[in-house]
């Protein structure tokens, strides 16, 4: 293993500016790093750790004002946080969900939005895939049973963010700075797609933060849920996963958001299935009835196409929760 | 491992003052085995997944492979070697002798320092808060069926003081 040394900045300026060195890493939690250095896949020279940076690891979850959430909230304090369970379920389920208690201790919303992707050829030492800058996607013809349904050429990766999905489905935004000055983009826009870059799946610049995330205040009238089918019944990776949000007026289904996880490189929002359901009456059948829309465009590999059945039994099960959540906001 | 100077850190390990100087980044399951010869916390994968050694910091449960030393500073830790008051057990390790929870042992310290910090967020855990609760735990050899049955005795033991 590469020699690294350990800096632990106090504020966002010091960190940005430990991070312009050649050879540095941010540090939120640790996790997927270690696994990275061990990979080889990085080789830090430097790792910029944020935990003594104080004000990032905000939950703030309040009745009539925007979610505040911090890049440095762990998993688990975003799973307990009762008034965050409340007004927006969809964020505290997915929490709860991602790998193990020991984990989510550790394990920042932060860290879980940039983990690199956990396809088995590029994990692999032994793969130069073409993310990594070779010329092959060896899941398109390979071992790809977890890999996506979607979207999946030049590469067939699925992105690992389970946190992305919630997020994308109650509107939140990611507030990002950089010695170039702050900006804000949409958790939905914050992924690339392969064919768009393949050496990152975020579009976060050299140096720059993730210093918070914001959702819209909760709507009256609104619910929101999140759902993950796995081959184990704990500790397990998502086959499928996906997080709705719906807003019902009068009787009907008058907005919705669904994002879905596993299926595609980017935690993918379906969109046509969104204006298919949208205006349809609250009715778990009539509103069934459309999820074969969400089947349009996939494209299966070899050993993958088990999925969109369990992606379409998943979704209708999704929206008869949905369904009753909104019946009793 | 890293070309940062050894540093002094200070943390409370099973109720005792610690000071230990190492590398910032050495990892504190290596500092519990090695700087503090407490070898009851195991290496299993090192990487996170297995939870073999498991620790609590600050009362929630960790994976040690993962923390580095700096990041404990002013912390309390406890290992396996803190749960037990002398030689009287504790009643969760109590019943995974009577239950048949360990075989060859290497996961066990890290099952009980699961199970602890389950039984004290649910006293009364049901079966799935159970499953749920030592998830982060792989064991090889039991099939986890005693593991779960060692728990559930241990939330039924109501005599002594704990």
């Amino acid at each position: 293993m590469n020699r690294f040394q350990l800096v632990q900045p106090l504020t966002v300026e010091a960190a940005m500016k430990a991070l312009s060195a050649k050879g540095s890493v941010l540090r939120a939690g640790g996790v997927d790093l270690i696994d990275q250095q061990k990979e080889y896949l990085i080789a830090p020279t430097q790792l910029v750790d944020l935990r003594k940076v104080p004000g990032l690891a905000q939950v703030t979850a309040k009745p009539g004002h925007k979610l505040a959430l911090g890049p440095m909230a762990t998993l688990s304090a975003i799973a307990s946080d009762a008034e965050l369970r409340r007004l927006y379920p969809a964020i505290a389920e997915a929490a709860e969900a991602v790998a193990t208690p020991q984990i989510r201790r550790l394990a920042t919303l932060g860290g879980n939005l940039c983990q690199r992707p956990r396809c088995w050829y590029f994990r692999s030492e032994e793969f130069h895939c073409l993310k990594k800058g070779g010329d092959k996607c060896f899941a398109q013809e390979g071992e790809n049973v977890w890999h996506a349904l979607f979207e999946n050429f030049p590469c067939a990766m699925v992105h690992p963010s389970t946190m992305a999905l919630p997020l994308i489905a109650h509107d939140a935004t990611i507030e990002l700075v950089s010695a170039s000055g702050k900006r804000s983009v949409s958790v939905e826009s914050f992924f690339v797609k392969p064919e768009d870059k393949l050496s990152q799946e975020t579009q976060l610049k050299p140096g720059e933060i993730i210093t918070a995330l914001h959702a819209p205040a909760h709507a009256g009238k609104s619910a929101s849920l999140y759902v993950r089918l796995k081959h184990k019944q704990s500790f397990d990776w998502p086959l499928i996963e996906l997080a709705l949000w719906g807003r019902a007026d009068g009787g009907k289904l008058a907005d919705v958001r669904v994002a879905l996880g596993a299926v595609a490189p980017i935690p993918l929002r379906a969109k046509a299935l969104e204006s298919a359901l949208k205006g349809l009456a609250l009715d778990p059948a009539a509103l069934k009835a459309k999820v074969p829309v969400v089947r349009k465009g996939a494209r299966a590999l070899a050993h993958n196409g088990y999925k969109i059945g369990l992606l379409e039994t998943t979704i209708a099960r999704a929206l008869d929760e949905l369904v009753r959540r909104l019946k009793a906001a | 491992m890293t070309n940062a100077s050894k540093e002094s850190f200070r943390f409370v390990v099973n109720g005792e003052p610690r000071e230990v100087t190492n590398y910032p980044l050495s990892r504190l399951l290596d500092v519990l085995r090695e700087d503090l010869e407490l070898t009851g916390t195991k290496e299993g994968c090192g990487e996170g997944e297995c939870g073999a050694c498991s620790v609590l910091i600050d009362g929630r449960l960790v994976n040690s492979c993962l923390v580095p030393l700096a990041q404990v500073e002013g912390a309390t830790v406890q290992t396996i070697e803190g749960v037990a008051d002398g030689e009287r057990l504790h009643r969760v390790q109590r019943a995974f002798v009577e239950h048949n929870g360990a075989q060859c042992g290497i996961c066990t310290p890290g099952m009980v320092m699961a199970a602890l910090e389950l039984l004290a967020e649910h006293p009364t855990p049901t079966i799935e808060q159970i499953r749920e609760g030592l998830a982060g735990n792989l064991c090889r050899c039991t099939g986890y069926i005693k593991i779960f049955e060692a728990v559930v005795a241990a939330c039924q033991q109501t005599e002594g003081p704990r």
